[in-house]
């Protein structure tokens, strides 16, 4: 059989989902076995045009990401959104509810017209998507086994059900317990990530954008039951989910 | 020893019926029948892609092969239509309750299929026919969207040749090359004389489509006990233990597929 | 079976040796403000009684992720079954979990054994431990008959004072403090009998009433089918499978293939699921049949106090109360619900 080619690449984000492959270890050298990886900054130098499957990383916030992203999907037979920026915008979505002109100008000073800066986007905004590895970062595990699932022609699996599935499973005191309680997102955010935050002591921030059905009526009694303000639970929602449907 | 491991079988043939649907001819590598009943299904496993339940549509036999009717729809059924004949696949089973197909004996039997439905039912009408002699009536009615979809062409032809058999078809959509009847399965009930006393009707076919058929069998009176029908759910394990199946207080891979009707009318869950 | 008296310092001190000789013992131990099981070094890390811990200890015989098989394509196929066990001591585990332990086994070895399953029940070793003050406000064993366990230990505890009166499930059991039993006489078993009538009172008093009689759980459930009680509690459910993940006695799963990014080797395995869940009931066709999350709350507590209830003749819900504690929205304690439903029938 002959190895898939495959290219990663980036639009606004920290790349830290890239990171993240490379530092899969010895799984990484079994990667590279399997595919054959043309196009990969943080890697290599080598930049193929040739490519089958395209992992994408970032945001579209700039006008020239589109034309770039359209390029990509015309190449590629598989676009795979890689990470929450990719995915849902993330947290390039915060600067979208603020005046655009003074963000601009917080980041690039005076000359800020000058530069060329629009609304930021998921990818799917622009183009079709096949696939989505979410999370910020992305999980290792989960990248592995999609990859194997589409190397093998097969739709990967992402989980439906909420972070407190896995949370549960782990036995972690529920975060809304604890003598201090935090506001935790995991009751409304897609799994897969085996609880991460939670298990470290943190609250879920629902990074991995929300499960396909989320109950944010009855999540919201909850916030409200735990006395957050509607600001606070608005900053809640637009940290990484600001511009998912549902969300108001 | 697990009840999950699969036995390892090798795929004989595969035939396109239709657009969507290949009917595969499977042996189990330890050349052992598959000794199985009419409606009950097996848990194919595809390597590294996962396992689906898939009913079986060669009537029982004591010979190595049987027959899978399959529609390319989820993950398993669309690697598995990537699959060529003499490659390797797992097989669980056969799974579930089917027909008792002695009970039938002596009886008249109307056959109700709506589109895949005919795969399951299949098994049955085809040990039926083979013994004839063995049963009163016989009936088939068979109900697809459009005239490509209809499965199994060539025994269709036979079917609606056979003297000893009263066979019709029927489609949603009909299209130039069809001359038979329009519209859903029930418009050809109306054609068909039958003795609701003696005539056992079994229906295998999407969801949507019981109630209809079931209401039209009411309404010639025939008794609850003798209408059967085979429910679909999702099935993981095929050996009553996963949950998904369940239907109220019934696991349908133990209990089911096939249930009289008597039996199921009271949950609510079932249809 | 018979019963015995233990002194507790020989019995910690046999279990501590059982430790050093590198036995895998897991007990209740304390996390933050609750518990959770963990393999611990000393028996001094162990949490005799309350808080509860966050799930039951059936992962140790049900584990949370399990594989069954793996395989590995070259020019053939190779499939291997994974039934694997470590033997295992659960050591400090309360009556509900016990029973939710003898529930379970129960289902997997009926009919179609569950050899996955079966092998590490085998290898595991339980020890009970009587609770002799509620657990949690949440708690509501003693209404669900399960203050004592019913069956499927090797040893159950009792602190009597300076010694464990000790109730002997199992051959294994009574080896195992054969070096350090002594026989109960009469006193002892008055004692006891004392300790218990204490016990019941005080659970009597402290925990939550169920208003309805226990034994007419399926009747009440089944005549309720229609309430609109369902759909009132479904709008506020997340559909989080919290209430699934904590119980001891949910066991239905999710089967999932994982193959090596070469392709060549895979496994399969099968992870706990929850009816709570929005695609348990998802075919591949995309037709979800159990889609409303009133529904899904129904069936979930029908299988606790009515379809299982009256399959095995005995209630699937052992008032552990994790579930009502783990849930966000309180829409899920059985026990809140029966009673709301009887309550409202008395009104009708």
């Amino acid at each position: 059989m002959e190895k898939p080619k495959v290219a990663f690449f980036e639009f606004t984000c920290c790349e830290g989902c890239q990171l993240t492959v490379l530092s899969l270890g010895d799984k990484l050298l079994d990667l590279f076995e399997s595919v054959d990886v043309v196009n990969f900054r943080e890697a290599s130098s080598y930049r193929g045009q040739d490519y089958e499957i395209a992992f994408i990383e970032g945001s579209i916030s700039t006008s020239k990401d589109i034309d770039r992203i359209r390029e990509i999907r015309k190449k590629a037979k598989i676009c795979v959104a890689l990470g929450s920026c990719a995915h849902i915008a993330g947290v390039n979505a915060i600067k979208n509810f603020h005046n655009q002109l003074e963000v601009k100008k917080r980041v690039y000073g005076e000359k800020a017209w000058a530069f060329d800066s629009i609304l930021a986007q998921p990818i799917d905004a622009v183009i079709k998507v096949d696939y989505v590895i979410p999370g910020c970062p992305i999980d290792k595990k989960e990248f592995l086994c999609v990859a194997a699932s589409i190397s093998n022609g097969v739709r990967p699996f992402i989980p439906e059900y909420s972070v407190c599935v896995e949370c549960k499973m782990k036995g972690n005191v529920c975060v809304y317990h604890k003598p201090n309680p935090i506001v935790c997102m995991g009751p409304i955010t897609r799994a897969g990530c085996g609880a991460a935050c939670p298990s470290v002591g943190n609250a879920c921030e629902g990074c991995r954008g929300l499960v396909s059905d989320p109950n944010l009526e009855a999540y919201e009694g909850v916030l409200e039951e735990h006395g957050i303000s509607a600001d606070d639970k608005m900053r809640f929602y637009r940290m990484y989910n600001g511009l998912v449907g549902g969300v108001k | 020893m697990t009840v999950y491991k699969p036995e390892i079988a090798k795929i004989k043939k595969v035939e396109q019926l239709t657009k969507t649907e290949r009917l595969f001819d499977i042996e189990l590598l330890s050349g052992k029948s598959l000794d199985h009943q009419p409606g009950q299904f097996v848990e194919v496993y595809v390597f590294g892609v996962g396992e689906a339940p898939i009913s079986i549509s060669s009537e029982p036999s004591k010979q190595p092969t049987f027959q899978l009717c399959v529609r390319a729809v989820g993950n398993v059924t669309n690697a598995l239509h990537n699959k060529r004949a003499g490659e390797k696949i797992g097989i669980r089973g056969p799974y579930g309750k089917g027909f008792e197909y002695e009970y039938f004996i002596g009886k008249d039997i109307l056959f109700i299929a709506g589109g895949l439905g005919l795969a399951p039912l299949r098994s049955f009408i085809r040990a039926v026919l083979n013994s004839r002699g063995d049963y009163g009536k016989v009936y088939i009615l068979y109900g697809a969207r459009r005239p490509q979809e209809l499965l199994f062409r060539d025994e269709l032809k036979e079917w609606e040749a056979r003297k000893d058999v009263e066979y019709h078809a029927t489609v949603d959509v009909g299209d130039e090359t069809w001359q038979g009847n329009v519209g859903v399965i029930t418009t050809l009930f109306p054609d068909i004389r039958f003795d609701p006393r003696k005539t056992q009707a079994i229906i295998i076919g999407p969801p949507v489509m019981y109630r209809f058929v079931i209401n039209e069998l009411k309404n010639r009176r025939v008794p609850d006990e003798n209408i059967w029908i085979s429910l679909e759910r999702k099935m993981k394990c095929g050996v009553g233990k996963c949950g998904h199946c369940q239907i109220n207080n019934v696991y349908v891979c133990q209990e089911g597929p096939v249930f009289n009707y008597k039996q199921i009318k009271s949950l609510p869950e079932a249809i | 079976m018979k019963s015995y008296l233990v002194s507790k310092g020989d019995f910690l001190e046999l279990i501590d040796g059982m430790i050093e000789n590198g036995k895998e013992v897991v007990a209740p131990v304390k996390q933050e403000n609750q518990a959770n099981f963990k393999r611990i070094k000393s028996t001094k890390d162990i949490l005799w009684s309350g808080p509860q811990t966050v799930i039951s200890p059936k992962g140790f015989v049900f584990p949370q992720e399990e594989e069954l098989i793996e395989y590995e394509v070259e020019d053939g196929i190779w499939v291997g079954s994974k039934v694997e066990a470590k033997s295992t001591v659960l050591l400090g585990i309360h009556p509900c979990d016990i029973n939710g332990i003898a529930l379970l086994d129960k289902v997997f070895a009926e009919k179609n054994l569950d050899e996955n399953y079966l092998k590490k029940r085998e290898s595991a070793t339980i020890i009970g431990v009587e609770c002799l003050t509620p657990c949690s406000p949440e708690s509501f064993c003693y209404r669900k008959g399960s203050v004592l366990p019913w069956d499927g230990f090797d040893l159950f505890l009792t602190d009597v004072g300076d010694d464990f009166f000790v109730e002997v499930g199992s051959e294994a059991g009574k080896t195992l403090i054969s070096g350090i039993s002594r026989k109960t006489i009469q006193s002892d078993a008055k004692k006891l009998k004392k300790i218990r009538e204490k016990r019941d009172n005080l659970f009597a008093k402290k925990q939550r009433k169920l208003k309805p009689k226990l034994e007419e759980l399926p009747k009440l459930l089944k005549e309720n089918y229609d309430s609109p009680i369902w759909d009132e509690r479904g709008a506020k459910c997340f559909g989080c499978g919290s209430c699934n993940m904590v119980c001891p006695t949910c066991y239905c799963f999710d089967v999932r293939d994982c193959v090596e990014i070469n392709l060549k080797k895979g496994s399969r395995s099968r992870f706990w699921d929850g009816c709570m869940l929005t695609d348990f009931t998802r075919i591949a066709s995309g037709e979800i049949f159990r889609e409303e999350r009133g529904a899904r709350l129904r069936h979930r507590t029908n299988r606790k106090d009515f379809y299982l209830f009256e399959k095995w003749g005995r209630t699937f819900c052992t008032g552990c109360g994790r579930c009502g504690k783990a849930c966000l929205t309180k829409i899920v304690d059985p026990l809140d619900i029966e009673n709301e439903l009887y309550g409202r029938k008395g009104r009708r």
